[in-house]
């Protein structure tokens, strides 16, 4: 008998049949296998216990343990699960066939058997097995280093927090400082600087939320809020930092919800970012509500270049790039409007966008009113 | 006006943060650490404490079980962010444990001051 490569893969065979037993073992031995012998079911579960084979060649008609109660055990086995088990049987009943994939066998060969067809059938089962074993560890290999790009990500962002406190906090210091001291044009930079510290904290925020949302594991804060009245602060607000387009927002119905007010300002935000971003100066972006049959909505609509239908969906995916009808230029949407759309499915609700009348877009969310 | 006591790790967010609170008329204690926050506290009790949740040492919520130790009703906010990245939980905890506030890095004067309204009355 030549030494076993183990490289070609390690057998165990059971059979109680001696005869059988010796030839299985010098034939797979003679093609370069590494074979264990056994004759019997209690002693395959030893060896399997003591290091897992590659695959099984597994006699069925077997005293005190027969082979589906050796299959059915090796199956317990979280080492061996996934090991292919090939059933030796002299029986040809349709029920014995089906019984023997039933318990976890992958292939059966009949006795007496041709060697060609054995080693024919352990040679596709053992590729098999490894073109298995690969991928899926290619597959943790891949989940490993996804999780690590996510981790380095949150680590930078998070980290981030505190530079932009610091910016954040000594712009807010000096516009105090030097309000009464500075030109129109000086106190216009420091609002566009203020405008940009905003945007990277929002960035940094909405990067950290998506991951957490798609994991469910943000929690709402829900409290109950009027979407025209937190629609006019958030336009307040950027209104003072950016003063070359109009924002609007049309006089309504209070629109009455049960939102976490943080996130559902941060949506707003980004929307309307949005909506400005891509409105020319000058031009009119606008908010509006509606409140019909316990449906809140509100809409932002702006005088951008609009969207083609087909990339109204990708639109709202991470770090989408959007070709703009109009102006043929590739739009990158970043996070914000990913962001968007989890939070806002996490309230329940829906967001999506149209076009609006006379060009331009409208992102639109609706939520259950109050 | 507050006795306010500030801890943070982080040099330059705790001096921020003291210009901060001085704009709004605080007086201000700083600490750059658990320890440090309790020792200050020990000699002279603040009426609200500001602390990072996740820091080096005596970590936020330590510091906080302590402060409940010497004063089962702590005013507290807690300001996150910055540090450990694996931390997302830290502010619910700190919430759990009495934090009356937890807010998120970066902060406007007008935040600060909403949660500092919010905290004392």
């Amino acid at each position: 008998m030549k030494p076993g490569n183990p490289h070609l893969g390690n057998i165990l065979v059971v059979d109680d049949t001696v005869e059988n037993l010796r030839l299985l073992t010098s034939m797979l031995t003679e093609y370069g296998y590494e074979v264990r012998p056994v004759i019997n079911g209690r002693q395959a579960l030893q060896a399997a216990a003591h290091s897992a084979p590659e695959l099984v060649l597994l006699d069925i008609n077997m005293p005190v343990m027969d082979g589906y109660e050796v299959c059915r055990r090796l199956k317990e086995m979280p080492a061996v699960r996934e090991v292919p088990v090939i059933f030796l049987t002299a029986l040809i009943e349709i029920a014995d066939k089906t019984k023997a994939f039933g318990v976890g066998g992958v292939d059966y060969i009949v006795k007496p058997f041709q060697i060609n067809e054995v080693l024919a059938r352990v040679q596709v089962h053992l590729s098999l097995r490894r073109a298995q074993v690969e991928l899926a560890g290619n597959y943790e290999r891949l989940r490993q280093l996804e999780k690590m790009r996510d981790d380095l990500v949150h680590m930078i962002v998070h980290d981030m927090r505190s530079p932009l406190m610091v910016v954040m906090g000594h712009h807010d210091l000096l516009r105090g400082l030097l309000r009464e001291h500075l030109s129109p044009d000086a106190a216009a930079s420091l609002e566009e600087a203020a405008g940009g510290v905003r945007r990277l904290a929002n960035m940094a925020n909405d990067l950290l939320d998506v991951s957490k949302l798609e994991e469910h594991r943000l929690t709402l804060n829900c409290q109950n809020c009027g979407l025209l009245e937190l629609a006019r602060e958030v336009v307040a607000q950027i209104g003072v930092l950016d003063r070359s387009r109009r924002i609007t927002v049309v006089p309504g119905v209070p629109a009455l919800v049960s939102c976490d007010v943080g996130i559902m300002r941060r949506i707003l935000q980004n929307l309307l970012d949005n909506a400005i971003k891509h409105t020319p100066t000058g031009s009119e972006v606008r908010v509006s509500v509606s409140d019909t049959g316990g449906q809140v909505r509100l809409s932002v609509a702006d005088r951008g270049p609009g969207i083609p239908l087909a990339a109204r969906d990708k639109i709202f995916d991470r770090f989408g790039v959007v070709q703009a009808r109009a102006d043929m230029q590739y739009h990158s949407v970043g996070l914000g409007l990913a962001f968007s759309k989890l939070a806002v499915e996490a309230h329940g609700g829906t967001i999506g966008v149209e076009e609006a009348d006379g060009g331009g877009s409208v992102f639109w969310l609706q939520l259950a009113g109050l | 006006m507050q006795r306010i006591l500030l801890v943070d790790d982080d040099d330059s967010t705790r001096k921020v943060l003291r210009l901060m609170l001085g704009q709004l008329g605080h007086e201000v204690t700083e600490a750059r650490n658990g320890l440090e926050a309790v020792a200050q506290y020990d000699l002279a009790p603040a009426d609200l404490v500001i602390t990072d949740p996740v820091m080096p040492g005596m970590d936020g919520i330590e510091t906080i079980l302590k402060f409940k130790q010497r004063n089962p009703r702590p005013k507290i906010i807690a300001i996150s962010g910055g540090g450990r990245f694996n931390a997302d939980e830290l502010p619910a905890m700190a919430k759990h444990l009495g934090a009356q506030q937890i807010l998120v890095k970066p902060l406007t004067l007008e935040q600060i001051s909403a949660a500092i309204l919010q905290v004392s009355s």
